[in-house]
Formats: structure tokens, sequence, C-alpha cells
């Protein structure tokens, strides 16, 4: 017999709302733009260029998995606010992205000033640490306050690929090996994603609502 | 029959005891507020029936139901009243000694 607690209840409703697979859709997105810059790494051309295209690249997915939500999972799900409690947790997370943020800057300031500081700075396996720390913190962050173990996942990708980048100096040794490993890494996080957004199409059908009533939420009688 | 007449004693809110309504109640609970696909995903409840209960719960004073849009087109959101919340609250406590008060 499934449970009736409430505590059950409400984190099953906050998970309800993560079933499309949209997050896996955009880290692979975000792991595509990466593999991307890899391939702009090998080719001169001036910084702004890689700017603008990680700025389309970041768009684009933004704007695919919005439409994405609208179109087919919110008709599937519908709206829900939830409690004071939950939205907290959400905003501590949006806090400790930030934080993560700034410390990411806070390192890439420090590389920059390195020489002239003459500060020693952490070896290649420190400096993949550092990273992947940078990278799997919001990510644990974000797996626990949207209740999705699956972006433990690709956190670890994440972790390997800069592994490969960082310690291994897979680019060095390969051609465009940042874009093999970055576009490999991107693939799993997109099946990953497209697999659990195919499943929830199928297994959640758009509920049946009588024509003029909430008609964005669901197909009409009609149809 | 001390006992028996001592169940009798706890009165039981019918409103929310429902079974339909119960899961329904319990889902507002936990929400600030949802609207009717939500609802009818979470609760298994067809289009006909929930608004059948949110009916019932509305006439009682429990949910709120209200009526906006989203862009152009009609969207409900339906919340728990105070006294919604209270009575929850209420009805839980009511079930706790009722089946705290049964024989082994």
């Amino acid at each position: 017999m499934e449970s009736i607690r409430l505590r059950d209840i409400e984190r099953k409703s906050w998970r309800s709302q993560q079933q499309g697979g949209l997050i896996d859709i955009q880290f692979g997105i975000m792991l595509v733009a990466a593999a991307v810059l890899a391939a702009l790494d090998e080719i001169p051309m001036a910084s702004w260029v890689r700017i603008v295209t990680l700025s389309v690249i970041a768009s684009f997915g933004a704007a695919l998995t919005y439409w994405m939500r609208k179109r087919y999972v919110l008709p599937r799900l519908g709206r829900v606010k939830f409690s004071t409690d939950r939205v907290r947790r959400t905003r501590m997370m949006g806090i400790m992205l930030a934080a993560c943020v700034l410390l990411t800057s806070s390192l890439v300031v420090l590389t920059a000033l390195s020489n002239r500081l003459g500060v020693a700075l952490p070896g290649d396996v420190g400096a993949w640490l550092v990273i992947s720390a940078v990278i799997l913190v919001p990510v644990a962050g974000l797996a626990f306050f949207l209740d999705c173990p699956r972006l433990f996942v690709h956190g670890g990708l994440f972790a390997v690929v800069e592994f490969l980048h960082v310690v291994v100096h897979l680019p060095t040794r390969v051609p465009f090996g940042g874009v093999i490993a970055y576009g490999a890494a991107a693939c799993v996080s997109l099946a990953v994603g497209i697999g659990v957004y195919i499943h929830f199409l199928r297994v959640v059908p758009r509920p049946v609502v009588p024509i003029g009533e909430d008609a964005e939420e669901g197909a009409d009688e009609a149809n | 029959m001390k006992r028996t007449r001592e169940l009798h004693r706890v009165e039981i809110d019918r409103v929310i005891h429902e079974p339909a309504r119960l899961v329904l109640v319990a889902h507002l609970y936990v929400v600030e507020s949802a609207d009717y696909v939500f609802l009818m995903q979470s609760t298994n409840l067809t289009w006909g029936n929930l608004s059948s209960h949110l009916l019932k719960l509305e006439e009682a004073g429990y949910v709120e139901i209200v009526k906006d849009f989203v862009g152009r087109k009609p969207h409900t959101m339906v919340k728990l009243t105070a006294a919604g919340r209270t009575a929850f609250d209420a009805y839980r406590r009511q079930m706790k000694e009722l089946l705290a008060d049964l024989p082994e």
C-alpha cells in the first residue's frame, strides 16, 4: 500500500516536478558548450568569439528547455506552488551556487595573478581536485535540494572529463581530445535526459480536460 | 459499553473523512496551492470527480478556488484556507485519538 505520510506526499509532489528529464538535457547542453569551446580552442580566434558562442549555446539551451517544459511537461504535471520551507531550501541552493561561482572566479583571478604574486598553486592533481570540488559541490547541492539523484551522474561526468583535461592533459596528447571528452560526456547526459523525457511523455498522459476549462493545461475533449 | 460510548464521542469530520477528499486535502496541505491538473495527477481522480469533491470542500470553507489567467487562457489554482488547515489538523488529532483508543 502506498504511503500517505505527509512528508512523503510533499517529497513525491516535489520530485514529480523534476521527472521530465529537462535538467539532464540542460546539463547535456552545457557539456556540448564545453565541447564546442574545446573545439574553438584548437583554432586561433578572438576571445569574444568564444564568449558569444558560449552565450548562444547557453541561450539556446535555456530557450529549448523552457519551450519543452511549457509545451509538453507542464500540461501533464500541472502547476503547483510549494510551501515556504521548500522555497527557503531553494533559496539556500541559490546562495550556495552563487558562492561556488565566487569561488571559481577567485580561482581564475588567483591563477592570473599567480606569476606576479609568486604564489605556488597546486599541481595538476590539486587543480583537478579544486575544479572538481567547485563543480561537484553545487551539483550535489542541486541533487539534494531538487531531490534528483541523477544529478550526481552528471556531476561525476564533469569530474571525469576535468580529470582527463587537467591531469591527463588529453587535449595535448590526442587531437581534439577536449572535444572528444566533453562530447562523449555530453552524449551521455543528453541520452539520459532524452531517455527520461521520452519515458515521461509515454507514462504521463495529458489529462482530459473539458473544453473551456484551463485549456492551457490539458488536451481538450475535442482532441 | 463504556469504551463504546467513549468511541462514539470522537467526532469525525466527514467532509475530510471521505477517502478521495482526504487524499486531496493531504496534497493541498503540503503545498501552497496547486492547479487541477496537478491534483488530478496526484490523486488519480477524473476532472468531474475532482470538481465535485472540491465543490464540497469549498462549500465547507476548507478550500479556496482562484480563477486567474495565464496569458489569455483561464487557469485555476486551489489552496487550503486557514479553516481547512485547522480542520485537517483537527482531523489528524481525532484519528489519532480514535485509533489509539481501540483495543489491541
